[in-house]
């Protein structure tokens, strides 16, 4: 197969609201190769989190895909029958989400809950090789005593194990994507470093491609190659995550950038972004950061920019340079 | 200068659940001892269940301490009751994390940050407006959104109403309960900004508690290092930050999500709360543990000026 792994082409998610529609996802296109991490970083209500839900066709009615493509694997996911969709979900591609507690279900074993994906999609596999597979992949995540781990319910784990065995779920059927969002948002630093470590050196063996979604440019510069910026529904900024953290060029990248208070330096001057992201029901004409940035003009306050290549990356802005 | 704050072993038991009929404790904060200088900021960082926000509740007399002894501007802060405790209130203010949950969504914004004037100095009408438009541009709102709810309001400006609240009466300490976690990061450097140009214009001190080192490696002159109840290392900030001595320091610190982080960083496995154990709580999880770390508690030693640590083997790793 040639092109890459997943193409998002100018999609667009709508939610229709009292006060008017909610354009979540106005106009993304990004590409993400086989094997690679793609980072999608924005602050609440960039719609990330629906990007990431559109691909996989989760958005909840009354919510809706409205236009643009999106190729995986070479099929558009939008031309599925439903029936294609349960057996690529779960196979071919799998989610993580923010909290394993709401991810896993509370009155199941865990183990059971790994066996049933491989009931559900692959048929031919008998009971004591399911079984097998099952112990082999807590293991492999991570988890002590999975012979006896496999009968233990959700609660009788912690955040980390929990999350732990979202991944095993996850990678069970070996995907050739995952798509997670905010995987370690809701856990304690050390334990989310060992998190992203497993999912780094599961992924370099496995040759998973994954689509990392969080609001931490330091998780993103850790796990990712390539990174895209999200602001109001749009990609503002794409790239090689090293130019990204190092040389942004958007002036909300910059911003977001500049807010990260570094460690250790008491006396950095750290300059936040003056104002609060739009309404996406009501958002703003042009580009939709004008209303916050030091440089927007008559411009920047009638036409919506293009992303454009200026030096290593993509960027949407009149002014960047 | 004698301490502002002063907080010696204090401890807090919690009850377990369930066990009522024969009462079991889980420690949850464990001879914890620390000073805070008048206008210094002191940082308090661990994760969860390190007991940082009991100590935060333990010092605005939210909760009271099992064991030890809180002296506040050289008085018995403990030892305050009913009245003599209302009124002294006024001296510490606490900002908590959710903006949505801290401020009652029936009230307008005058009342909200107005209310702590009418009860503490029984302010007349006019004196409180003006007192209130002065906070609430203080604290970077338009005064001319005081009659609006809370929830009219974004929630960087929910805190910003929560920030003028505690503010209102001029505290000598106001206990920030990580006040920006539930922020995104643009919002959260705006609140950042506003608490530093607080803390320079005022003589205010600050307790600030949060499970980010970099926000608090940013706003605090001095940094201690929580783990399962216990204050393990406390120093400068620069000086922790650029020599951690105790292994969760180090543990934490290498845990930071950052580009091109050295790989194998988190230290050991996930080992369950051990309570009433005597040693060291980090042992189990600590790649320097000897024997010795698990038998007695180590205790804090002084390696440098202000900067203490309760490792054994601080001085050789």
């Amino acid at each position: 197969m040639t092109g890459a792994l997943l193409e998002l082409d100018d999609l667009h998610v709508e939610y229709p609201a009292r006060r008017g529609t909610v354009r979540a996802v106005n106009g993304v296109s990004l590409r993400l190769e086989r094997g690679m991490t793609l980072g999608l970083v924005g602050e609440s209500g960039c719609g990330k989190s629906t990007a990431g839900q559109a691909i996989l066709q989760l958005i909840q009615p009354p919510g809706r895909i409205t236009g643009g493509r999106i190729v995986f694997e070479g099929r558009d996911m939008r031309d599925l029958s439903p029936e294609a969709l349960r057996r690529l979900r779960g196979d071919r591609i799998a989610m993580i989400f923010q909290d394993p507690t709401s991810t896993l279900n509370p009155v199941m074993p865990v183990g059971a809950q790994i066996a049933e994906l491989f009931r559900w999609h692959r048929s031919g596999v008998d009971g004591a090789e399911i079984r097998r597979r099952v112990v082999a992949l807590l293991a492999r995540v991570g988890i002590d005593e999975p012979e006896r781990r496999v009968r233990s319910y959700p609660h009788e784990l912690s955040g980390g194990m929990r999350q732990r065995v979202v991944i095993a779920c996850a990678l069970a059927l070996d995907p050739a994507l995952v798509v997670a969002d905010e995987p370690t948002t809701a856990l304690d630093v050390t334990v989310q470093a060992q998190i992203l470590e497993l999912v780094r050196d599961l992924q370099t063996e496995r040759g998973t491609a994954v689509l990392l979604i969080s609001h931490d440019l330091g998780v993103i510069g850790e796990m990712c190659d390539r990174v895209a910026v999200m602001y109001a529904g749009v990609i503002v900024e794409s790239g090689a995550v090293d130019d990204i953290l190092e040389r942004p060029r958007h002036p909300y990248t910059i911003g977001l950038v500049a807010s990260r208070p570094r460690i250790g330096q008491p006396d950095q001057d750290i300059r936040p972004i003056p104002g609060s992201v739009p309404d996406l029901a009501k958002l703003p004409t042009g580009c939709a950061f004008h209303p916050r940035c030091a440089l927007a003009d008559e411009a920047c306050r009638n036409v919506t920019p293009a992303l454009r290549t200026i030096g290593a990356q993509a960027v949407a802005c009149h002014k960047a340079v | 200068m004698a301490a502002l704050l002063a907080v010696a072993d204090l401890a807090k038991d919690f009850p377990l659940p369930g066990s009522w009929l024969r009462p079991r404790h889980v420690r949850a904060v464990d001879g914890v001892t620390f000073a805070i200088a008048r206008g210094e900021t002191f940082g308090l960082v661990g994760e969860s269940g390190s007991g940082k926000s009991t100590i935060g509740r333990m010092v605005a007399r939210l909760i009271e301490p099992s064991a030890g002894t809180i002296q506040f501007d050289g008085g018995d802060w403990l030892a305050l009751r009913g009245a003599t405790l209302r009124a002294a209130r006024r001296r510490i203010q606490i900002v908590f994390q959710s903006p949505y949950a801290s401020l009652d969504p029936r009230w307008r914004v005058s009342d909200i940050i107005g209310e702590p004037l009418r009860t503490h100095l029984d302010l007349a009408a006019a004196p409180l407006h003006a007192r209130v438009t002065e906070l609430m541009a203080a604290v970077g709102l338009d005064p001319a959104m005081a009659q609006r709810y809370p929830h009219q309001f974004s929630g960087g400006q929910r805190q910003r109403i929560a920030i003028a609240r505690a503010i209102a009466l001029e505290p000598s300490l106001l206990i920030a309960d990580e006040p920006v976690s539930a922020l995104d990061v643009s919002i959260q450097a705006q609140i950042l900004a506003l608490l530093r140009t607080i803390h320079a214009r005022s003589e205010l001190a600050m307790l600030f508690i949060s499970h980010d080192l970099s926000v608090v490696s940013h706003l605090c002159d001095r940094v201690g290092v929580l783990y399962r109840g216990r204050l393990v290392e406390q120093a400068p900030t620069r000086r922790l930050f650029a020599n951690p001595a105790h292994p969760y320091t180090r543990a934490l610190l290498a845990a930071i999500p950052r580009a091109g982080r050295s790989r194998a960083a988190s230290a050991g496995g996930l080992a369950l709360p051990r309570i009433g154990e005597s040693g060291c709580a980090f042992a189990p999880r600590c790649p320097h543990a000897r024997p010795a770390c698990a038998e007695a508690a180590p205790p804090e030693m002084v390696l440098a000026p202000g900067h203490r640590v309760a490792c054994f083997r601080a001085g050789e790793i």
